[in-house]
């Protein structure tokens, strides 16, 4: 119908995609103001999603980093600018077959269908990427030290890895993180406020929208932590910042620099088994000393639903009908609306596949007395059946 | 054909203008921080940011147009993908 915009647009999203992309490869940490406007961006259409998760695959391609450019021949005296024959000497053109050999590293990574480099092969320490999923969509990714991360449905992550740390920024959504050991290495995943932090174990990490943070352990232990920083993206207080989060580490990394002096307030450790939520939504309750929403031992039984999505299952035992619909709403762009307030406390149970929202409603009528009516593509309805 | 890839990505970098092209080197060559670039080119972050805006969305344009190179780095596993993995 509208074909003729669609150019234009789609340019402008390319450009802003690119914005926030650089914007999130930048070393510092978004500011809730940033995070606020990067979350609305990204939700506002999944063209938007689309076209940042495909520059950031182009982007993360970390070819060029087997170019053998020395940093003198970038950073030569800045007159050379206003030359009006660019300098040729650096042509990449030549370097590519130089850095051939180099490259046959990078092929068997691609083969091996590894998304990364080892990090030996790399001129740096250097290690930096953005993973994303739009809505409905998940996905695995094998880490360079072997961590294992899955990515459920609307969710990033941005990963930063160097020889000292292993840091992973969850900005939006769920991970489950498997943890490869390394000692000295410590794992930590940042979500929002919230920091929890691993030495080979299993976990999940669920960044809500509220900016709570739910943290479930399946394996080993973590330690959690909320930045106690009211304004986390505040640089002169975190130069000033005295403790660091790992007192027996060595001077820090430039790069690092700003993850590491967070200042960090401890809550404790979680178990294997066990489940909970750090609480930096409300404020006053971070300020009154409440920060975790106490700790839960979890059966096996809700370990295993709460996991369920990693392999593309909903799960529901005597879940309401609103909270199933909230639940599916991670999942689908559809607008789902209860249209009678009673029904909102009917009670679902079972199991349903992520793939089909099609099979889920056809269960609710089926199984539950419901009825869905599909209003527009973009709109269901569930009613009560009776009438 | 990997290497096809790098090759096109380098006449890629190569036809930016100067600057930018300098910029995209020294993050993606060399991993600077956009404040080190800033200061090294002595420009500021943010035009250092424009740089790298421009880079990427032009090299890879570049790259669709000339070569047609795939260039995806990575895949994406559908949740159907997802599941043949985990059975087998």
């Amino acid at each position: 119908m509208d074909n003729m915009v669609e150019f234009p647009d789609r340019e402008m999203i390319e450009q802003e995609a690119a914005q926030w992309l650089v914007r999130l490869d930048n070393d510092k940490l978004l500011d809730p103001a940033e995070l606020q406007s990067f979350k609305d961006w990204i939700n506002r259409s999944p063209l938007h999603r689309e076209e940042l998760i495909g520059l950031s695959e182009f982007w993360s391609g970390q070819s060029l980093a087997a170019l053998p450019i020395r940093l003198e021949q970038l950073c030569y005296e800045t007159s050379a600018r206003h030359e009006s024959e660019p300098e040729r000497s650096w042509s990449l053109g030549r370097w590519a077959s130089v850095a051939a050999l180099l490259f046959v590293g990078l092929c068997i990574a691609l083969v091996s269908g590894t998304h990364w480099l080892p990090g030996a092969t790399q001129p740096s320490d250097f290690s930096t990427a953005l993973y994303a999923t739009a809505v409905g969509q998940q996905r695995t990714l094998t880490l360079p030290d072997g961590s294992m991360i899955s990515l459920n449905t609307n969710s990033q992550v941005k990963v930063d890895y160097n020889h000292e740390y292993r840091n992973i920024q969850l900005l939006q959504g769920e991970a489950h993180f498997d943890v490869a050991k390394q000692p000295g290495r410590p794992f930590r995943v940042y979500a929002g406020r919230g920091r929890v932090q691993a030495v080979g174990t299993a976990f999940t990490v669920y960044f809500r929208s509220n900016d709570d943070v739910d943290v479930a352990v399946t394996e080993g232990t973590v330690a959690l932590a909320v930045l106690t920083e009211s304004d986390i993206a505040d640089k002169k207080s975190l130069t000033s910042a005295t403790e660091t989060s790992i007192p027996s580490e060595e001077p820090i990394p430039k790069s690092s620099e700003l993850y590491l002096k967070f200042p960090v307030d401890e809550l404790g450790v979680l178990e294997a088994g066990q489940a909970t939520t750090i609480l930096v939504a409300d404020k006053s309750q971070v300020e009154a000393g409440k920060k975790l929403d106490g700790v839960k031992n979890i059966t096996q039984e809700e370990l295993v639903r709460r996991s369920a999505w990693r392999s593309g299952l909903l799960v529901f035992s005597g879940h309401s009908l609103e909270e199933v619909v909230k639940e599916m709403g991670r999942y689908t762009t559809l607008s789902i609306e209860i249209v009678d307030p009673e029904l909102k406390t009917v009670r679902i149970g079972g199991r349903f596949s992520m793939d089909s929202t099609t099979a889920l409603f056809n269960a609710l009528e089926a199984n539950f007395g419901l009825r869905v009516t599909q209003l527009d593509y973009n709109r269901v309805q569930i009613s009560s059946g009776k009438k | 054909m990997a290497m096809d890839g790098l090759e096109s990505y380098c006449r890629a970098v190569d036809k930016l203008p100067e600057q930018c092209r300098r910029v995209y080197l020294l993050r993606k060559v060399h991993g600077l921080s956009h404040k080190d670039i800033a200061a090294r080119l002595d420009i500021t972050v943010r035009s250092v940011e424009r740089h790298l805006q421009k880079g990427v969305v032009k090299c890879r344009a570049y790259m669709r147009e000339e070569d047609g190179v795939d260039v995806k780095v990575g895949s994406q596993n559908s949740v159907a993908n997802l599941r043949k993995e985990r059975v087998k």
